[in-house]
C-alpha cells in the first residue's frame, strides 16, 4: 500500500483542522506558554495518511462490485427475475464466501402471511395407555404432544436459529421433499425411543383466521422402528368424505435416503 | 464541450476522493467498531444455548449428518463456496462438544480484544472471519443478522484498531485532551463511509420490500410483525389493539427509514434522522423480538454522523 505523509503546520490551520479542534475542546496556545504548550502546538500538526493512485483505483473498483453485488442480492429477497439470478449465480462464491447473501431471507420482516406463521416442532411418546403402533387417525387424536421448543430467547442466535429450521422443514414439506424432512428429524428420533409420532404445527398470530388455525399441519408422521432402522411415515392429510378414514393406504415412507413419495 | 466534459469528469473524481479516502480520526470508528463487538459477543453467548444440539456428533447439522442431507438434496455446488474454518477443523479432530464452545469463546474473546484495541489487523479480521465461519457452519439456519454482522464487522475491520472508550475520553469537555499524536488515516473515514452506504442501502431496500405486502399499506403491518406469544419479550396486544395506534405504528415503521436517512444524510438534521432510524429499530425489537438485528442495523446507522459534504 502506497503512502505519502502530509504534514499540516499549526498556523497553517485548515477547516477541518477547526472542525476537530473544536470538537476536542483543544485550543492553540500563544507561544510563550510553557512546554505543555508547545507539546501540545506541536501534537496539533497531525500527519494525515492518503491513499496513493492505483490503491485508490482498486478499491474504486472493489467498491462498485462489491455494491452491485449487495444491490443484487438484497433485491432478489421478495424474487429475482432471470437478470438477478443470473448475476447471482456469477456472485455466489462471493457473497456466500463472505456470508454477504440475502436473497431468499426475509429482509422485509414480515407480509403477514400464512407461511411466515412460527413453527413448533412437537413429539408424540409412548405412554402406558397407547400402543406404540397406533393407527393415524390415533396419532393425530394423540392429546400428548411435547413441544421441541426453541433452544435459546426470544429474538437471540438460538431462537432465530430454530425458526429458521422449521420454515426450511415446512417449505420442504410442502414442495413434495419428505425424504428431506427425514434428513432432519432422523437424528433427534434415533436416540428417542419413546417417540412414536412427530408433528410441526403452526402457531397463532394476530393476524391468523378461524380458519387458517383449524387447517391440518404442514407436517405429521409416525416414527417406524425396526431393529436399529428408523424411518417416518409421513401421513396423509385428511380428506372430507362419508367414508371411515383409512390411514394406512396412503401414508407414505419417508426413510431417509429414499425418494418417499413413489 | 470536450473540455467541460472533462472538468465534469474530474469534478466527479474528486468529489468521490473527498467522500471515499479523506482521512479521519479513529474515535467514531472505534465507538462503533466497540459497540459492534458487544453486539457480536451477545451472538456469540447467544449460541452456546444451541451449539451441541446442531453441531455435535449424531445431530442434524453434524458434519456427516449435513453431507447427507447435501446429496440427498443435490446441493453439494451449492455449498462448495460455504467457506468456514470449522468444517476443517472438525474434519481433523471430529464433531466434539468443546470444539464448538471453544469456538464461540474465541469469538467472544476477539471481540474483547477489538474493543479494548489490541491484537492488531490480525484481531479485527480475525473476528469478521469467526463470525462468517460461524454463520456459514450453520449454513440455512443463519438469517439477515448474521449477514448485518458480516457487512458491518466488514467495514469497520478495515479501520486501523483503536481503542473503543478513545471516543469518551476525546468528547468529555472538562478531560484533558490526551497527547494527540494519532495520525488521522484514509481507512477510518473509508470504513466509515462503507458502513454508512451499506446501512443506507439495506435500510431502503428493507423498506421496497417491506411495501411488496398490502399489510404495510393498510395499517395492520404492525400486527405482522408481532411475535406470537410465545416468543414475545413484552406483550404489548393491549396496546395495539386500538386501531388508531396500530396503524400510525405501521405507517412511522414505514416512513422512518427513508425519512431518517434523508435526514441523516442531509447534513441539516443529521442527529434527528439517526435518532428516527434508531427508534425503528426500537420498535422492531419491542414489537417483533429481533435483538440482535436491531441492535446491529442501530450501530450501523450511527456511522452516518458527521458525513462529509
Amino acid at each position: 500500500m502506497s503512502r505519502r505523509k502530509k504534514s499540516i503546520p499549526s498556523k497553517k490551520a485548515s477547516s477541518s483542522d477547526k472542525t476537530r479542534s473544536s470538537a476536542s475542546g483543544q485550543t492553540s496556545k500563544p507561544a510563550g506558554d510553557t512546554l505543555r504548550g508547545d507539546m501540545a502546538a506541536a501534537a496539533n500538526s497531525r500527519d494525515a495518511i492518503h491513499p496513493g493512485r492505483t490503491l485508490r483505483t482498486l478499491l474504486t473498483i472493489g467498491l462498485l462490485v462489491h455494491f452491485a453485488a449487495i444491490l443484487t442480492t438484497l433485491s432478489s429477497s421478495v424474487d429475482a427475475s432471470q437478470i438477478q439470478s443470473s448475476l447471482l449465480s456469477l456472485l455466489h462464491p462471493y457473497l456466500q464466501a463472505t456470508h454477504f447473501r440475502v436473497d431468499g431471507d426475509p429482509i422485509y420482516l414480515s407480509h403477514g402471511e400464512r407461511s411466515e406463521q412460527p413453527l413448533r416442532l412437537q413429539f408424540a411418546g409412548v405412554a402406558q395407555s397407547q400402543d406404540a403402533s397406533a393407527d393415524g387417525q390415533t396419532i393425530r387424536e394423540a392429546t400428548q404432544w411435547t413441544s421441541v421448543g426453541p433452544l435459546g430467547v426470544s429474538g437471540m442466535a438460538a431462537n432465530d436459529r430454530y425458526a429458521r429450521w422449521m420454515s426450511t422443514l415446512v417449505t420442504l414439506a410442502e414442495n413434495d421433499q419428505p425424504s428431506l424432512v427425514a434428513e432432519m428429524l432422523l437424528p433427534l428420533l434415533r436416540n428417542n425411543s419413546s417417540v412414536y409420532a412427530v408433528r410441526i404445527i403452526r402457531l397463532p398470530t394476530e393476524l391468523s383466521t378461524v380458519a387458517d388455525d383449524a387447517l391440518p399441519p404442514p407436517f405429521i408422521a409416525k416414527v417406524n422402528r425396526q431393529g436399529d432402522s428408523v424411518s417416518l411415515i409421513r401421513l396423509a392429510e385428511e380428506r372430507m368424505s362419508t367414508m371411515p378414514a383409512r390411514s394406512t393406504s396412503s401414508d407414505k415412507d419417508v426413510t431417509s435416503g429414499g425418494n418417499s413419495d413413489e | 464541450m470536450s473540455n467541460s466534459i472533462i472538468e465534469s469528469a474530474t469534478n466527479v473524481r474528486s468529489r468521490w476522493d473527498e467522500f471515499w479516502f479523506s482521512p479521519k480520526d479513529s474515535n467514531q470508528i472505534a465507538a462503533i467498531r466497540g459497540l459492534l463487538c458487544l453486539v457480536t459477543a451477545l451472538y456469540f453467548a447467544s449460541s452456546f444455548t444451541d451449539a451441541a444440539f446442531w453441531l455435535d456428533s449424531g445431530r442434524p447439522f453434524s458434519r456427516e449428518q449435513l453431507s447427507l442431507f447435501l446429496n440427498a438434496a443435490d446441493l453439494n455446488s451449492e455449498a462448495r463456496w460455504v467457506l468456514s474454518p470449522l468444517f476443517l477443523i472438525e474434519s481433523i479432530l471430529g464433531s466434539h462438544w468443546w470444539i464448538h464452545y471453544l469456538y464461540l469463546l474465541l469469538g467472544i474473546s476477539l471481540c474483547i480484544a477489538v474493543s479494548l484495541g489490541r491484537g492488531g489487523r490480525l484481531a479485527t479480521w480475525g473476528l469478521w472471519i469467526v463470525l462468517v465461519g460461524w454463520a456459514n457452519r450453520l449454513m440455512f439456519l443463519s438469517g439477515v443478522t448474521e449477514t448485518l454482522l458480516s457487512l458491518a464487522l466488514f467495514a469497520a475491520a478495515i479501520a486501523p484498531p483503536a481503542r473503543a472508550t478513545r471516543w469518551f475520553a476525546t468528547s468529555m469537555p472538562k478531560a484533558d485532551p490526551p497527547a494527540n499524536t494519532e495520525t488521522e488515516h484514509w481507512a477510518n473515514g473509508f470504513a466509515l463511509r462503507l458502513m454508512a452506504v451499506q446501512i443506507t442501502l439495506f435500510g431502503l431496500v428493507t423498506v421496497a420490500a417491506m411495501l411488496a405486502s398490502r399489510v404495510w399499506w393498510n395499517g395492520l403491518g404492525a400486527y405482522a410483525l408481532l411475535a406470537p406469544v410465545q416468543d414475545r419479550t413484552i406483550d404489548w396486544t393491549t396496546w395495539l389493539a386500538n386501531s388508531t395506534l396500530h396503524e400510525l405504528t405501521t405507517h412511522l415503521l414505514v416512513a422512518a427509514i427513508p425519512l431518517g436517512l434523508a435526514l441523516a444524510w442531509s447534513r441539516v438534521a443529521t442527529k434527528f434522522g439517526i435518532a428516527l432510524v434508531i427508534t425503528w429499530c426500537t420498535f422492531v425489537a419491542l414489537l417483533g423480538s429481533h435483538w440482535l438485528y436491531a441492535a446491529t442495523f442501530a450501530t450501523m446507522c450511527l456511522s452516518l454522523r458527521n458525513q462529509p459534504s
